[in-house]
């Protein structure tokens, strides 16, 4: 009976949320995005404001050319560039004064010593000559078009805090790095696609987001104590009634992991993250006045319960192979049937509906279907067990611990 | 227009091996997602199937009906197009709060606990700066930093 309740759980929610995401981004897709204008073709603006274009980077003496030139290439009229050298160990600094002389628009912030990226990006705001601020990863390369979609929401939205944008995997040598080109696609596009017609965004993504200088001076800006500053200040936008929008044109290439231990961490940080932005506020939440992030609560309260619940399922279907269990512990064993069948079905659905979708952005995208039939089980397992494992983590963390700088793992090049 | 320039797509940067591997995992995990199907296709393979099929799907007490699925999928369907409507009929095209007034540099100095307007004027004008923290993350000193030259001294430096 238990065993058949949690495996009803277990099954039913990815299938719900999945159904959720399409018919989300579908909605999202035929009202804004379809009959809309190609990303070479921005919007024009009624006026141009000044925007600061903002780069925090630890050891990244092997990007920063690259990072700023394409930054320098945007095409926005009246922007700088502020690259903050985080306490780098490698040349970053050297490589970043050398590229004040090619570039006039760039300024360098020196941190004498390694204080994380939202001490960084606090920097930047301080120093910053403009209301707008672009913030992206020291190893991203921003299209040239970028900026003005992102401005283009912010200078006609007055109630827009921040916009965020769409990231592409650069590096997909390997099985891993394909894998994620489609979740990129098919999980967080079509993800925030759906949350953006639900009205609330769970995060913006930390590689390219947009901010208004002034919702952010309202909420405090970045803090430092928590290991994803993304999500933590969507939320805090979010609460202080600020919209924040989602723009598909507004593309940006990332490097991603290649190697298992390197995605075992990111995703191990993006988990803690989401655990820790909840523990701080789910007590604020809960009043009639933010109703409208309760569907983010409720649903990151059942991604967690899920990933429990799943890995119960596969315990106790794993024993009952190989001892009896009582009948009301007793599951299936551990490999989905006709369960699998549905999932993987859906899954199908919503790999085409994604592919279909970002056509629009990418050339001869729909080649990673071959390869994506792997996503189901690699990477809601690796969600469900790095939420295992970092959940207790967050929730036993001291408040106020800064978080600082590891170098990530950046794939095959 | 569709990006492809800055992808980083190197396959033959891996080893033969881990080529195969690839290649053939993916190869097997489609063989065992169309195992998965059997139930379906047996109901296009044996003339008899349709029992298998109503068997599998609508009656058998373990397997979920297809049934529900599809309810599943109509009512996730209306929730998320009904309120997505409800909220563009209400919010787009309406401004219904007031945008906020453009914050001061002096006021994002304050909260930052840099007050010294030469300090803020630095942090806003310099092209190179050298920022010296505390050990708790405060700012404490601002230096300018001229290129190809030693860092500032301590006495050409601003303190925040």
């Amino acid at each position: 009976m238990l065993g058949k309740f949690f495996l009803d759980f277990a099954f039913y929610y990815p299938l719900t949320m999945a159904w959720f995401w399409i018919f989300g981004a579908l909605n999202y897709y035929l009202r804004r995005e379809r009959q809309g204008a190609l990303r070479v073709n921005p919007p024009e603006l009624a006026h141009w404001p000044k925007v600061t274009l903002v780069v925090p980077c630890h050891n990244e003496g092997d990007n920063a050319r690259e990072t700023i030139g394409y930054l320098a290439e945007q095409d926005y009229p009246d922007f700088e560039i502020i690259a903050i050298n985080d306490g780098s160990r490698d040349n970053t600094g050297e490589i970043l004064e050398e590229l004040t002389q090619l570039y006039p628009q760039l300024r360098v912030l020196h941190l004498r010593q390694n204080q994380g990226k939202a001490m960084g990006l606090r920097m930047a705001a301080l120093a910053s000559n403009s209301e707008f601020l672009v913030c992206i990863d020291g190893d991203a390369l921003l299209d040239r078009y970028a900026t003005r979609w992102l401005m283009f929401h912010l200078v006609t939205g007055p109630r827009v805090g921040a916009v965020t944008g769409n990231p592409r995997i650069r590096n997909r040598s390997s099985l891993l790095g394909r894998l994620q080109v489609g979740e990129f696609s098919s999980i967080i596009g079509l993800i925030k696609r759906a949350q953006r017609s639900a009205g609330r965004i769970f995060t913006v993504s930390g590689v390219i987001a947009a901010f208004r200088r002034t919702a952010l001076h309202q909420i405090g800006y970045w803090s430092t104590d928590m290991v994803t500053e993304d999500i933590d200040v969507s939320w805090r936008l979010q609460m202080d009634h600020w919209d924040i929008r989602y723009e598909p044109n507004a593309l940006c290439w990332i490097l991603m992991p290649e190697t298992l231990k390197g995605l075992w961490k990111q995703r191990l940080r993006w988990a803690q993250g989401g655990a820790e932005v909840s523990r701080r506020y789910l007590k604020n939440l809960l009043i009639w006045k933010k109703r409208r992030m309760w569907p983010v609560i409720v649903e990151y309260i059942l991604s967690v319960l899920w990933s429990y619940v799943m890995l119960i399922v596969l315990v106790f279907g794993t024993l009952g192979l190989f001892i009896p269990l009582p009948s009301w512990l007793r599951m299936p064993g551990p490999f989905p049937t006709w369960y699998g069948a549905m999932l993987g079905a859906t899954c199908i659905v919503q790999f085409s509906i994604s592919m279909i979708i970002d056509r629009r952005y990418e050339e001869r995208v729909g080649r990673q279907f071959f390869w994506i039939i792997w996503y189901p089980l690699a990477y809601w397992l690796i969600g469900m067990f790095t939420t295992v494992v970092a959940f207790p983590k967050a929730m036993t963390k001291r408040r106020g611990t800064r978080a600082v700088w590891e170098s990530p793992d950046r794939g095959i090049r | 227009m569709r990006a492809e320039r800055p992808i980083i797509a190197r396959p033959e940067k891996q080893s033969w091996q881990q080529r195969i591997t690839s290649r053939t995992l993916s190869g097997m995990a489609w063989g065992i997602w169309l195992i998965l199907w059997m139930p379906v296709i047996s109901t296009f393979l044996w003339v008899f199937g349709a029992r298998v099929t109503y068997v599998h799907i609508i009656r058998a007490p373990d397997e979920t009906s297809l049934l529900l699925i599809f309810l599943i999928m109509f009512l996730c369907n209306m929730v998320v197009s009904s309120w997505s409507s409800y909220n563009y009929i209400r919010f787009a095209k309406k401004a219904r709060r007031r945008g906020a007034a453009v914050v001061s540099h002096e006021k994002v100095g304050a909260i930052f606990g840099v007050t010294d307007p030469e300090t803020l004027s630095l942090l806003l004008h310099g092209r190179i700066l050298g920022l010296n923290f505390n050990e708790s993350g405060v700012l404490i000193r601002v230096d300018p930093v001229e290129v190809d030259e030693a860092p500032a001294t301590e006495a050409e430096s601003v303190t925040a």
